[in-house]
């Protein structure tokens, strides 16, 4: 196996800030009052995850919500810093990040400038876009809208759009949050076969879902996080089996 | 597998770090010499300007080049501490060089300003050329690619530089060239006059500081209206940046947090849409002005876009100082409503610098944006070269702001995704 990322002992903690304000009146008060008072509360989204993944694999990160698998993913992108250990991601490997949908684009600017927007967020050059452009808009079936503002377009539109830009970009690692969920039967499978070309050219992909069935039609391997430990890593039915283990000791109930 | 190391080889092109960077440096010590020196005496002739300028010469270019070589500016070694060398190399020559001409010849006719002055013009000319050289191979080099490639590397510390920071926002152009675009169609979509609304904001500015100063107040400047248009234009440009840049990573909570990209492009970009703006606006106003008071052009308004180039250094590091500001303390915004309102009556914009009384005018001078106004004042209102105070107060000021922005830029930026 030929190691594309690599988490050593990584840990990312938030500190989350009740009754937070800067404010001087408040600040006074709280001396008084205990009802002002600032608290703060550290909150470990990951801890001490260590964990390899090669190039070509296709890796799903399950867990409850909160497990820290976002959290992962941002760490993997490099939009956190790491609070302790390493995060190391092969130099030259270009990653595409699906972790929210809709986000960098702007609702006011048409389909074919968002598409240049997204694509030069991601850091393509104007002729490379100019390339890859007619690909897109034919992968997304929007050619007829690409012209009216995005505020226009429904979800599923949306969702279409970002994923094209997305696939099209064809990243060395891709980074991929649930988003697809929203989109109809038709567009799922069109995703599971973009993704499984995807690593049929070796690259490699992580997938956060909730959805068993995805996971199973995507990954080859599943690592589970809960409350920011990685309790398992491994093969997808024994992982999911770990998984609904879990929900079933919380009393939770496991989605199809 | 290594895991401990802190500093990343990035294998990256570096900057020219051997003997082969000292003669650069020694042709732009003689230039920057003799630029201070007839910047400082601008009326003397050449006859008795070069041998005077030429009699100090070889004692302070040599002390400044002997310093540079003896700090090891020309050594190999990392990018950044270039920078302090040479600042500490230049500082150092150009004091000894300094007290040997004053120990030989006394300090008749040597110049304390002058020797500021070539100082200034030293770093930023070294500094300058290493940072193009730089450039220009990075925008080169081909985009990172799908090469396979053994090196695991840790981003977050690969990022968290200064070079880095500057490098990244030039590979991200494509970004920079959008986010203005969007900004820009935006700004005048849907609107019925357009871009005619950037026009109509400096002429309502314009009209009523002519009525109140010429009319009410009586104040006797020619052409006044041209005057306060050089100011205005400039000044609306500077304000605008620094109130947008506020905003610049705080207001875009969304894009920080769930994608990748160097964030020191936000402010740059809405600086650089405001420079847009401006640069409109000057086009429409500036030739207008000119024909209408029948001001001849000359050959001091050439130098327009140097003081552009520096006000815009300028302005992105004051805009990259106050984004990283305003993602930790919101009240950094209603401090710069209330210190617009104080800077705009201490730049000379609506007054001439020189109708300040004597004790005032050296602090108006120094408020940030008073050099950049002056300059443009020289340029087309009196049309006269600049003289050294601008030039030095203009590059210092671009200089420590843009030091500063940058650095405090690439301190906090880590914690932009966890505090908005």
């Amino acid at each position: 196996m030929i190691p594309i990322i690599e988490a050593h002992g990584l840990s990312k903690r938030f500190v989350l800030r009740h009754n937070r304000s800067a404010e001087i009146k408040v600040r006074f008060l709280s001396v008084l009052q205990r009802r002002y008072r600032e608290t703060e509360e550290e909150f470990w989204a990951l801890r001490d995850v260590s964990l390899r993944i090669g190039r070509g694999e296709a890796v799903g990160l399950i867990g409850r919500n909160g497990s820290g698998k976002s959290t992962f993913l941002k760490l993997v992108a490099a939009i956190y810093r790491p609070t302790g250990g390493r995060l190391l991601v092969a130099r030259r490997a270009t990653i595409g990040t699906m972790i929210e949908l809709g986000v960098g684009f702007h609702p006011e600017l048409t389909g074919q400038e968002n598409v240049y927007l997204n694509a030069a967020i991601h850091g393509l050059s104007r002729s490379h876009i100019d390339r890859i452009y007619d690909s897109i808009v034919e992968f997304s079936w929007l050619a007829h809208f690409m012209d009216l503002p995005i505020k226009n377009y429904s979800s599923g539109m949306h969702l279409r759009l970002g994923f094209s830009v997305a696939a099209k970009l064809d990243p060395d690692i891709l980074l991929l949050d649930e988003v697809y969920a929203v989109g109809d039967a038709e567009f799922q499978k069109r995703c599971v076969s973009t993704i499984e070309d995807f690593q049929a050219r070796g690259k490699t992909v992580i997938f956060v879902s909730h959805s068993m069935e995805s996971v199973r039609a995507i990954c080859h391997r599943v690592c589970l996080l809960d409350r920011g430990h990685l309790l398992f890593d491994g093969p997808v039915e024994e992982g999911l089996q770990a998984y609904q283990h879990l929900l079933s000791e919380t009393g939770e109930h496991a989605p199809a | 597998m290594t895991v401990g190391h802190n500093r990343v080889d990035t294998g990256a092109i570096r900057v020219p770090a051997s003997v082969w960077a000292f003669f650069p440096d020694a042709i732009l010590a003689v230039c920057s010499y003799l630029l201070a020196y007839r910047l400082r005496f601008p009326g003397l002739l050449l006859g008795t300007f070069l041998p005077a300028a030429l009699a100090s010469l070889p004692f302070v270019v040599g002390s400044q080049m002997t310093a540079l070589a003896l700090i090891g500016t020309y050594r190999r070694h990392s990018r950044f501490r270039v920078i302090t060398r040479l600042v500490t190399g230049v500082t150092a020559g150009s004091s000894a060089g300094a007290a040997l001409v004053a120990l030989m010849r006394g300090f008749d006719g040597v110049s304390r300003v002058a020797f500021l002055a070539d100082a200034t013009f030293l770093v930023v000319a070294a500094v300058t050329w290493r940072g193009t050289y730089l450039l220009w191979h990075y925008s080169r080099s081909t985009a990172p690619e799908l090469v396979s490639d053994e090196g695991l590397v840790d981003r977050s510390v690969e990022m968290a530089s200064f070079s880095a920071t500057f490098l990244s926002v030039v590979h991200y152009r494509e970004l920079l060239r959008n986010l203005v675009l969007k900004d820009l169609k935006l700004k005048y979509r849907g609107s019925v006059f357009g871009f005619l609304w950037s026009l109509a904001n400096p002429l309502m500015m314009i009209a009523v500081y002519t009525v109140a100063f010429r009319f009410i107040l009586r104040v006797r400047t020619e052409a006044f209206a041209f005057f306060v248009l050089l100011g205005i234009i400039a000044w609306t440009f500077f304000v605008n940046s620094a109130i947008m840049s506020a905003g610049a990573i705080a207001d875009n909570g969304g894009l920080v947090k769930s994608l990748f990209f160097p964030r020191a492009v936000l402010p740059t970009a809405t600086v650089l849409f405001n420079l847009a703006q401006y640069v409109l606006t000057a086009s429409v106003f500036l030739p207008l002005m000119l024909a209408i008071y029948r001001v001849p052009p000359s050959s001091p308004m050439l130098l327009f876009p140097v003081f552009l180039a520096l006000q815009v250094v300028f302005t992105i590091g004051i805009a990259l100082l106050l984004s990283t500001a305003t993602v930790f303390f919101r009240d950094v915004r209603h401090l710069i409503e209330i210190g617009i309102q104080v800077l705009f009556w201490t730049t000379p914009i609506v007054y001439d610098i020189q109708t300040v009384p004597d004790r005032f005018r050296l602090p108006v001078m120094l408020s940030p944006m008073s050099p950049f106004i002056v300059a443009y004042h020289q340029l087309f209102f009196f049309r006269q070269w600049p003289d050294a105070t601008v030039w030095f107060l203009t590059t210092t000021y671009a200089l420590v702001a843009l030091v500063a922005g940058v650095a405090a830029f690439v301190t906090w930026q880590d914690r932009f995704a966890d505090e908005i």
